[in-house]
Formats: structure tokens, C-alpha cells, sequence
């Protein structure tokens, strides 16, 4: 059973910014946004709707700063963030809005705090220290994310949020930015699985179809010399266990089984 | 460092591991299909343990230039199956039915449209129906899907758990599995096999290998 209640975020966001004389006014334009997993950050409305939420439904947050900053975006010399419970070093997604505007983003378990650093331009530079708290998780017994709660309780505590769901898929082969909300349930399974957002565009090249490029005869030979030796490729492990599966004889397993040990041993 | 019991398993292997080697399922001198690539990596692996016949199964267009090597449009492989058109090799004429069947991280994929197909929740377990006409009765699939907690990375790909990992094989039946116990997949010891792959292998998805028959006895 999963409880309506979710993460309850009390949102003390102490910012601590370090700014030149000059950019005062500029950092009175400074916003920070809290968002629940999913929610895209350049979405105005959602992030609007959600500023003004005290609780998010979510244990995994979506923390964006926006700032003003007019024609000088490219002087943005690093963006990164530091997960204060955890050491975990966060890189920023960067995107530049409209207006001079940019906006730093990145998702990340709820946390206690973060440091957050945006980069700097000529003697403005912005790093900030967000504290979230107090935060409680009330789930019950069970963490969750936002899709299936919203689509699988009755008393949801907020609507669908259209960047998480998509409109009806009208079956045309593609790519789709969002899943279709008609869908979600089934794909879902009833709220038994969570979703995450990752997406891959048409226009991606490991996305969407395409013609892959020709691998030659020489190329081939390489890969199969690699592949009697026992080489992995890029599923690393997946074929190690594969190779497993496939070994005949009992003194060629053991071999491979003790070279594994030894490789990984000493 | 790792200790070899960790490896052991990893690879699912009892101290007693030589007991285990009943499991293997060796494919020299076999036809193997394999679904969906886009490297040539799987198709060297079937050459490199000695298969008969070696067949890709893609959405895309491949070339792959190399004998031990012949590659389908999955559409044109339809196509032919549907006009009973026969499935013949030189010298290797069959029943369009392959001893061994190669499926490492593809259906997890089908259904979200990343790769150009249509949009459907069932996408998976639709393909995975699909292919069991292709494996003969005493043939095996060799399943490698993303393991962990249910969830679907919209539109990269699923990630198979307690819940969903029953569903993908269905109408199938679990012989083995190399990378994760078989005889404990439930939610504990799903994300218990994946924690341990995450300490040995931290950049990596945690994909075990299956190895499934279509019929009971096989």
C-alpha cells in the first residue's frame, strides 16, 4: 500500500550566493525550483504549479536554478552540484532559455542539502547551498515514484502532469517524447512499476531508425578472434555469464572459472 | 578486489560448481538466430563457439560482411514466414526452427518506439510469444534482459523485476541462469543479485543471462 502522503518537503532553500555589486539586481531573479521526478524543468506551468506546493509526491526530486543573465551565458564556465548526504558529485544539465535566461538542472534522490554551483561570468558567480528540511517520507513501507501513484490510487493528490504523459498513441511507428497517457496503466502494470524518464529522440543517433554503418569481413574476424578469447563487449559482464552458459567441457570451464578468480583476486 | 565467492555468484555457480556444468548449453554445429543487433558482437560469438548457421533478426538494416554471417529486416523475415516461403542455407535446408535463439538486451526495448517500432505496453512479451515459433522444441532461447526493481525508462527501456520478469516467460521455461540465483527471483533477491553486480561492475546495467526452452522437456 502506498501512502498519498509522499515525501513532505518543507522547503527551506538558505541560499548562500556569492555575487559581484553589479549583479545584485540580476540575482533578484534568481529562482529555485523543486520538482518531482519527471517534471521538466522548462516546463513553466508545471514548474510554476509545483513552486507553490508544499509537498511533492516524489522521493526523487528534480532541483532546477534559473538565472538571468543575459547575453553572456557562454562565461558559464561549470555547472555541478554536490549531494551533501552523500559526497555524490551531480552534474548539472545546462539549457538556455529564452531571454537571457539560463537554467541549471539535475535530478537526484531526495536529500538533506545540496551545494550547488552554476559557474561564474566576469566577477559574478553563483554557488548556492540548498538545505531541504524538515522532510519526512511517509510511504508506508514502500518507496514510489509519481506515475504510479498518480495512475493507480483514487485520490491521487495531484492531477497527471502532461510532461510525464503524452496524448494517445495513434499508433504510428516513433519515437515519443512522453508515454501515452492511455497507456501508462499497462505499461505500468497497475503502479507495480516505477518510471523514469529517458529519453531518445528521432534525431538521436542511438535512438529511432537507421541504417548502422557496415561492419567488413576484417572487422568481423576481429570481433570473432576476440570472442574464442574470451573478450567481453560492451555488456561486460552479460557475456561472461553467457560465455558460461555456453562452455562444453568441464576442463575448459574450470579454466575459464580460474582464470575469473585469479583476474579478479589478485 | 572480489572474493571468489561473490564471483562464483555472479556466474551462479555452487562451490560444488562442476555440478553445475550440466547446464551448460553448448551450440557447436548448431542454427542459432539471433534478435536484434547493431554490432556484429553476438554473431562473432556464434562463430566463435562453433555454430552451423548463425541468423540476425533486426528492425534496421545491417551489413555484415562476412560469410558466417546472414542478416534479416525482421519485416522481410515476416514477410516470409507468412508466405510459407522456406528457410534454406546452401546445403542447410530447415524447418525455419533454430537449436538456439540469442535475444541479449533487446526486448526490453520493443513497445517504446526508441528504435522505430510501434508504441505498445506488451511489446515484450508480444516479441517474446513471437519468437517462441522460431525455437525448436528442443531448442533454447538465451535471454538477457536488464534485471532489477520493475520500471520502465521511458523510452530507453524497461528494467525487469519480480513483477514483470514471471510475465517475459511466460509460455516458456527457466532451464538456467548465469548472473543471478533462478530458484530465488524475488524482489529482495533480484535487488540483492544487483547490488552485488553494481560492487563488482559499477557503470554497468545488471543483465543476467537466461537460458529458456519452449517445451517442458528439453
Amino acid at each position: 500500500m502506498v501512502s498519498r502522503k509522499g515525501a513532505m518537503v518543507a522547503c527551506c532553500a538558505a541560499l548562500a550566493v556569492v555575487l559581484g555589486q553589479e549583479d545584485v539586481a540580476r540575482a533578484s531573479r534568481l529562482d529555485i525550483a523543486i520538482l518531482p521526478f519527471g517534471v521538466e524543468a522548462t516546463n513553466e506551468s508545471a514548474r510554476v504549479y509545483w513552486q507553490e506546493q508544499s509537498e511533492i509526491p516524489s522521493t526523487r526530486v528534480g532541483i532546477s536554478v534559473r538565472v538571468h543573465v543575459g547575453n553572456e551565458f557562454e562565461q558559464i564556465i561549470s555547472t555541478q552540484a554536490l549531494n551533501l548526504d552523500t559526497d555524490l558529485q551531480i552534474r548539472m544539465v545546462v539549457t538556455q532559455l529564452p531571454g537571457g535566461v539560463v537554467l541549471a538542472d539535475f535530478e537526484q534522490p531526495l536529500s538533506s542539502a545540496y551545494d550547488v554551483n552554476i559557474g561564474s561570468m566576469g566577477s559574478f558567480s553563483l554557488s548556492s547551498t540548498l538545505s531541504f528540511g524538515p522532510h519526512t517520507i511517509a510511504t508506508d513501507s514502500h518507496p514510489f515514484q509519481i506515475a504510479p501513484l498518480l495512475m493507480n490510487t483514487s485520490a491521487a493528490p495531484n492531477a497527471p502532469l502532461p510532461v510525464l504523459f503524452g496524448s494517445s498513441s495513434d499508433g504510428t511507428p516513433g519515437a515519443v517524447a512522453a508515454m501515452p497517457l492511455d497507456m501508462s496503466s499497462e505499461f505500468l502494470m497497475g503502479g507495480k512499476a516505477k518510471l523514469y524518464h529517458a529519453y531518445y529522440d528521432a534525431s538521436s543517433s542511438m535512438g529511432a531508425q537507421q541504417t548502422y554503418p557496415h561492419y567488413s569481413y576484417a572487422q568481423i574476424e576481429d570481433f570473432i578472434a576476440r570472442a574464442r578469447n574470451r573478450d567481453t563487449h560492451y555488456y561486460g559482464w552479460t557475456d561472461t555469464f553467457l560465455f558460461a552458459a555456453l562452455v562444453t567441457i568441464y576442463m575448459r570451464t574450470s579454466l575459464v572459472l580460474q582464470s575469473i578468480f585469479t583476474n579478479n583476486t589478485t | 578486489m572480489i572474493a571468489p565467492f561473490e564471483v562464483r555468484q555472479m556466474l551462479h555457480l555452487s562451490p560444488l560448481f562442476c555440478l553445475s556444468l550440466q547446464d551448460a548449453y553448448p551450440i557447436q554445429g548448431q542454427r542459432v538466430l539471433l534478435v536484434g543487433s547493431n554490432v556484429p558482437w553476438y554473431e562473432s560469438v556464434c562463430v566463435a563457439f562453433g555454430a552451423a548457421l548463425c541468423v540476425t533478426l533486426e528492425y534496421n538494416e545491417l551489413r555484415y560482411e562476412h560469410p558466417g554471417t546472414h542478416t534479416f529486416q525482421a519485416l522481410e523475415w515476416q514477410k516470409a514466414r507468412n508466405d510459407s516461403t522456406p528457410c534454406k542455407w546452401p546445403g542447410q535446408p530447415f524447418n525455419c526452427q533454430f537449436d538456439a535463439v540469442f535475444s541479449i538486451s533487446s526486448f526490453e526495448h520493443d513497445g517504446l518506439g526508441r528504435y522505430g517500432d510501434p508504441i505498445s505496453p506488451s511489446g515484450d512479451l508480444k516479441a517474446m510469444r513471437a519468437l517462441r515459433g522460431q525455437v525448436a522444441p528442443q531448442g533454447h532461447l538465451f535471454l538477457s534482459v536488464p534485471v532489477g526493481e520493475d520500471a520502465v525508462y521511458w523510452n530507453e527501456g524497461r528494467v525487469y523485476g519480480a513483477v514483470r520478469l514471471p510475465l517475459l516467460f511466460s509460455g516458456y521455461h527457466p532451464k538456467a541462469a548465469y548472473g543471478i540465483d533462478l530458484n530465488t527471483l524475488d524482489a529482495a533477491s533480484i535487488t540483492a543479485a544487483q547490488q552485488r553486480h553494481a560492487r563488482m561492475a559499477p557503470i554497468e546495467a545488471f543483465q543476467p543471462v537466461f537460458v529458456l526452452s519452449s517445451s517442458a522437456g528439453s
